[in-house]
C-alpha cells in the first residue's frame, strides 16, 4: 500500500473536468484507490465520490493506492495533481 | 365530461371510437402506458417488486447512457471540446458504481421506488457541493442535476419496459414511433392512443409493423385500466373493452374470413400492372425496417419507392453513426430485395420531433417540423452524415439498382450540393479502387410547398420526384400531421395540396422527369383515382396496403379518372373532394372491388358519415 500527499494546484480546484481525468486515470489500474481529505475518504474510481471532495486550489489530500501495480497508479496520478490537470495554475 | 362510448346493459362491453391508423385486429390486455406522467408514489414499494425495480434502474442507466451518446455525437462543432469534457464526465457519473451500490441498497433495504432512491443519493451529494465556498466547484453540484435528471427521464420511460407482458395492447396518451419500435420488441399485439393522427411517423410505423393501431380514441381511454381484456380493430378504428364472448368469436371469424394481409402472394407477378383502358402504373413498397424486406421478396411489386433510412438504421443503433460498412451491407439486402425495380433510398431524414432525440443538440426549437432536419441537417454535418451515406450507397449501387432520394428539400442550391459531393465521392472511390457504380439516379422529396412551386426549376438537376403528401400537406394546410386538433384538417386530399402535385406533374411532364407520390394517401382508396387521374403513375405504399391498391388500379379507366381529377380540383375543400371521389368510385368501381379493397387497408379519415 502506498500513501502520497497531493496538492492541487490548478486555479479552479477538482472540479469536474479534473475529477474525470482523474477517475479515467484511476480506472485504468488493477490497484484500488481511495482520496482522504480530513477524515472524508472517498473511492477514487467513483467520480461523484471525486467531486464532493470539494478540493479548492491549495487543498492538500492523501492519496492512497493499494494493489499489484500499486507503483504505476500512484505515480500517473500523481503526475495528474502535479500537472494541474492540465489547466490554468 | 362528453362520453363517445356506449354501454351496453346488462355486461362490460364496451365500445370506444378512433381513427383506425393501422388496419387489422388484435385481441389482448391493455397495459397502459404512462409516458409523461411519472409514477410519483413515494411510498415503499412491495417486497416483491424489488426485483422490478432493480431492473428498471438498471433499464434507465443502460438509457440515459444511450441518450447521452446521442446527444454527443449530435453537439455542434464549436462546442465539441468543451461538451465532449463534461458528457465524458456525466457519463462517468451515470456509471459510478459507488452511487450506484447506494441507490440499489436503498430500493432492497429501505423499499424504496427507484426514482425515490435516485433522487435522495444523488440529492445528498449534491447538498455536500452545494455547501463548499469555491463557485467553480459548486457547479459541480448542477452537473449532478443533470444526471439526476436525465436518469429520472430515463426511469420515466422505462417504467413499462419491466412490466408489459405477453399479448399486450399498449393504451397511452400519445405514442412515439420510438416507442412503438422498443414495444415492439416485447410481442407488442396493437397499439391505442387517445391522441394522434393517422399521418403521424408512430403509425407508419405500426403499418410497417403490422401492428393494428387506432389513433384520436379521445378521453373516453382514460377509463380502460390495465390488465382489461380489449379488441382493437385498426380497421374499423374502434376499441371494444371487456368484449362479450360473442364478439371476440365475431371478431375471430371475421380475421379468418380476410387473410391477413401479409404473404398472400395470390397475384401473378406476370401481369403488368395497368387501369382498365391498358394505362400502366407502378406501384412500389415504402418500407423501413429489414423485417419488410422479407414481404417483397415473396409477394409481385415493382420495388422498393421509399427505403426510409432513419428507421432502417436505428435497428443498427444510433442512426447517425451506423458505419459505412454497415450501410453497404444494408443497402445491398435491400437492392437484392427490390429486384431489377430497384430500390430509392432515402437519405437520414432526422430531427423531425419524433424521429430520435435529434432535437436535443444545439438551441431548441419552436417548430421542429420546420427546423433543422433532413437534408438541411445532413449538409451542415457533410462529412459525419451526408458523404459516408452516398459512398455506401454508390458501393452498394454496384450490386443493385438503387436510387437517391434526398429528404426535406428547399432550394435549388442544396441539391447542387448534393450531385457535387456525390461526384467528389464517387471519384475519390475510384482512386481509391473501391467497386462502385455511379449510375446513381437522384431525386427529390416534394414536400415542402416551395419546392413544389420551383418543380421545373429543379428538373434539370434531378432524375425524378417523389411527392411526400405527409409533410407537404402539413405545411400547406398548417395543420400538424401528428397530434392536436388540427389533425383532423390534415388530409392530402384538400384541393390545394392536389393543385400543387399536379404542378410537380406537369413539370415532370414537360422535362421527362417521373413523378411519384409516395405518402400514405397512395395507400387511400378514395385518393387513388384522384392521383392517377392526376397523372401520377408511380405509387408507393406501405406493404400493408399493395394488395388493396392494386386492386384498385386494376378496376379503373384512366380517362375516367382524369374527369374526377379535374372535377375535384374546383371544389372548395378536403371533404368535398373525398364526397365527389366517394360518389366517383360507387359509379365506376364494382362493389366487390371496394368492399375488398376497405377490409384491407383504406383508411378514410373523414368517413364519419
Amino acid at each position: 500500500m502506498i500513501e502520497r500527499t497531493v496538492t492541487i494546484r490548478n486555479r479552479a480546484g477538482l472540479h469536474t473536468r479534473p475529477a474525470s481525468m482523474l477517475v479515467k486515470t484511476a480506472s485504468r489500474f488493477d490497484a484500488e484507490v481511495y482520496l482522504r481529505r480530513d477524515n472524508y475518504e472517498i473511492n477514487g474510481k467513483s467520480v461523484i465520490g471525486v467531486m464532493t471532495l470539494a478540493a479548492e486550489q491549495g487543498a492538500t489530500l492523501t492519496l492512497v493506492v493499494d494493489g499489484t501495480d500499486e507503483t504505476e497508479a500512484a505515480d500517473a496520478l500523481e503526475a495528474l495533481f502535479e500537472d494541474g490537470f492540465g489547466e490554468e495554475m | 365530461m362528453d362520453e363517445p362510448s356506449t354501454d351496453v346493459p346488462g355486461d362490460d362491453e364496451r365500445i370506444i371510437e378512433g381513427t383506425g391508423a393501422a388496419p387489422g385486429v388484435a385481441v389482448g390486455t391493455a397495459y397502459r402506458h404512462e409516458a409523461s406522467a411519472p409514477r410519483v408514489h413515494h411510498g415503499a414499494i412491495a417486497p416483491d417488486e424489488v426485483d422490478a425495480e432493480l431492473d428498471r434502474l438498471a433499464n434507465a442507466v443502460q438509457r440515459a447512457e444511450q441518450e447521452l451518446e446521442t446527444v454527443r455525437t449530435l453537439a455542434p462543432d464549436a462546442l465539441a471540446a468543451d461538451t465532449d469534457a463534461i458528457f465524458e464526465a456525466q457519463a462517468l457519473m451515470l456509471r459510478d458504481e459507488d452511487v450506484l451500490q447506494a441507490i440499489r441498497q436503498r430500493i432492497r433495504e429501505e423499499k424504496e421506488p427507484a426514482g425515490t432512491a435516485v433522487q435522495e443519493v444523488l440529492g445528498a451529494h449534491r447538498e455536500r457541493l452545494e455547501e463548499s465556498d469555491d463557485a467553480q466547484l459548486r457547479t459541480g453540484a448542477d452537473d449532478l442535476l443533470e444526471v439526476e435528471q436525465r436518469l429520472l427521464r430515463a426511469l420515466r420511460r422505462s417504467t413499462t419496459m419491466a412490466h408489459i407482458g405477453a399479448q399486450s395492447v399498449v393504451v397511452a396518451e400519445d405514442l412515439t414511433a420510438t416507442d412503438l419500435l422498443r414495444f415492439h420488441q416485447h410481442d407488442l399485439l396493437g397499439a391505442v392512443t387517445a391522441q394522434g393522427g393517422p399521418a403521424s411517423h408512430a403509425a407508419i410505423v405500426a403499418r410497417a409493423l403490422g401492428l393494428p393501431f387506432l389513433v384520436g380514441a379521445g378521453e373516453a381511454l382514460q377509463a380502460v385500466a390495465s390488465g382489461e381484456r380489449v379488441i382493437v380493430d385498426g380497421t374499423e378504428g374502434r376499441l371494444v373493452v371487456q368484449p362479450r364472448a360473442a364478439t371476440v368469436e365475431e371478431y375471430r371469424q371475421r380475421s379468418a374470413d380476410t387473410s391477413p394481409p401479409m404473404g398472400r402472394g395470390t397475384e401473378k407477378t406476370g401481369r403488368p400492372l395497368q387501369t382498365t383502358d391498358g394505362h400502366p402504373v407502378t406501384l412500389r413498397a415504402n418500407v423501413g425496417l429489414e423485417a419488410e424486406l422479407d414481404r417483397l421478396r415473396s409477394g409481385p411489386g415493382d420495388g422498393i419507392g421509399l427505403l426510409r433510412t432513419e428507421l432502417f438504421l436505428r435497428a443498427k443503433g444510433d442512426p447517425r453513426a451506423v458505419p459505412e460498412e454497415q450501410q453497404v451491407e444494408l443497402y445491398r439486402t435491400a437492392a437484392e430485395a427490390a429486384g431489377s425495380a430497384g430500390a430509392t433510398i432515402r437519405l437520414l431524414d432526422l430531427g423531425d420531433k419524433d424521429r430520435g432525440p435529434g432535437r436535443a443538440a444545439g438551441a431548441p426549437e419552436n417548430n421542429p417540423v420546420w427546423g433543422w432536419r433532413g437534408l438541411r441537417m445532413l449538409l451542415d454535418r457533410p462529412d459525419e452524415l451526408l458523404r459516408p451515406q452516398l459512398r455506401a450507397l454508390l458501393r452498394a449501387n454496384q450490386e443493385g439498382e438503387l436510387r437517391v432520394l434526398l429528404p426535406m428539400v428547399t432550394d435549388v442550391a442544396e441539391v447542387r450540393r448534393v450531385r457535387q459531393m456525390m461526384d467528389e465521392e464517387s471519384d475519390r472511390l475510384t482512386e481509391d479502387g473501391v467497386p462502385h457504380d455511379s449510375n446513381l439516379p437522384l431525386g427529390i422529396m416534394v414536400e415542402v410547398p416551395a419546392a413544389a412551386l420551383q418543380a421545373p426549376a429543379f428538373t434539370e438537376l434531378v432524375d425524378f420526384f417523389s411527392v411526400g403528401t405527409n409533410d407537404l400537406t402539413q405545411y400547406v394546410l398548417a395543420a400538424d400531421r401528428g397530434s392536436g386538433r388540427s389533425t383532423v384538417r390534415h388530409d392530402a386530399l384538400h384541393p390545394a395540396v392536389l393543385g400543387l402535385i399536379l404542378r410537380v406533374v406537369e413539370a415532370g411532364r414537360m422535362s421527362g422527369c417521373p413523378v411519384e407520390v409516395c405518402g400514405e394517401i397512395a395507400g387511400d382508396v378514395q385518393a387513388v383515382p384522384v392521383l392517377l387521374g392526376l397523372g401520377v403513375d408511380t405509387l408507393s405504399v406501405s406493404p400493408p396496403s399493395l394488395p388493396g391498391v392494386r386492386r384498385i388500379i386494376r378496376s379503373v379507366g384512366y380517362d375516367a379518372a382524369k374527369a374526377l381529377a379535374r372535377d375535384v380540383l374546383q371544389v372548395d375543400d378536403a371533404q368535398a373532394v373525398r364526397r365527389r371521389a366517394r360518389a366517383w368510385i360507387d359509379t365506376h368501381l364494382s362493389p366487390a372491388e371496394t368492399a375488398g379493397s376497405q377490409d384491407e387497408n383504406a383508411r378514410d379519415p373523414t368517413a364519419s358519415d
